[in-house]
């Protein structure tokens, strides 16, 4: 499975709505993989100054995290790729 | 993700959803997710309210047979009580929204369902919430019980060397509730701490000790 960033501008979001949206991303994330689209909700970083979600999902292509996110409806700006580095290996 | 009472609730109310042959998952479908999660021979118990879900589930218009391959979707009210449960876990001081926090998220919800148990039951917002009150002390608890040990393990492989506790891993070194817990932190019983700029409680080690007392059978 590949990492992919799903980017959101999200303002005016409070933690609280944050934490229903990681809820319902990973009860959508557990319903496609057991539909048989596995997708994985792994972390996500708010930026409060900018208003910015970074939310990395492992997946096999953009699709199914764009799906999850849909379903989830969690609205987005894009999904990128991401090339993980890790200091443990580099 | 781990099965607990929650996914399990959402599992059903997608369940529920795709039985209506709709793409939308509604309130009325996670309201009937989550009572079917508590639901034990088809009876929900929410402290002293009993909910009959054989009715339920007879007045549910779900189809024979359902399309398992829709693809579901929150609608905006649904999410909309996610993220209120999301901030009555956070009032609660739990960092996870569990089975109850929706259950209380429901108690001014308009959704059909919730409007007819209301009157069925004549439940009032604020019977809804002292009934879940007594809900996570009783029933919940049993139900509850299976998972919470899978947890307690895992809490317990971790306590030898730990020094600081979160209310929940309290309860487990204790034997005790979360809430009893959060009571004797309230009522100064327990010192507690609070990480700093954050709602998230500790408990000192030493703390839970001097909660503990030598047992002296004469003085009972």
């Amino acid at each position: 499975m590949t990492y992919y960033v799903v980017k959101r501008h999200l303002p005016g979001i409070t933690p609280e709505m944050l934490t229903g949206a990681g809820l319902r991303a990973k009860t959508c994330a557990a319903e496609m993989t057991e539909e048989g689209a596995p997708v994985k909700w792994v972390r996500s970083f708010f930026i409060p100054e900018t208003e910015e979600t970074h939310c990395y999902f492992e997946a096999d292509t953009p699709e199914i995290v764009k799906e999850v996110n849909e379903r989830a409806n969690i609205p987005f700006l894009k999904i990128h790729d991401v090339l993980e580095l890790v200091p443990e290996k580099v | 993700m781990a099965e607990n009472l929650v996914s399990q609730a959402v599992k059903y109310a997608l369940k529920h959803a795709k039985g209506r042959e709709s793409q939308t998952v509604t309130r009325d479908d996670l309201l009937f997710g989550i009572l079917q999660a508590i639901a034990r021979f088809e009876i929900v118990k929410i402290g002293p309210l009993l909910i009959d879900f054989e009715e339920i589930k007879e007045n549910s218009e779900n189809h024979v047979n359902s399309i398992d391959n829709i693809k579901v979707t929150y609608s905006s009210k649904t999410s909309a009580v996610f993220d209120k449960a999301a901030s009555v876990a956070r009032q609660d001081n739990s960092s996870t929204v569990e089975i109850v926090h929706l259950l209380a998220s429901f108690s001014n919800e308009d959704n059909e369902l919730m409007v007819n148990l209301k009157k069925k039951y004549n439940i009032s917002s604020m019977t809804w919430r002292s009934a879940l009150l007594q809900f996570e002390s009783t029933a919940f608890e049993e139900i509850r019980s299976s998972s919470r040990n899978m947890h307690r393990k895992k809490y317990i492989d971790g306590f030898e060397q730990k020094q600081l506790f979160s209310p929940d891993e309290a309860a487990v070194f204790l034997g005790l509730h979360t809430q009893t817990i959060r009571g004797y932190i309230r009522t100064g019983k327990l010192p507690a701490l609070r990480l700093a700029g954050e709602r998230a409680l500790r408990i000192q080690r030493k703390d839970l000790i001097t909660l503990l007392e030598p047992y002296n059978p004469e003085n009972t």
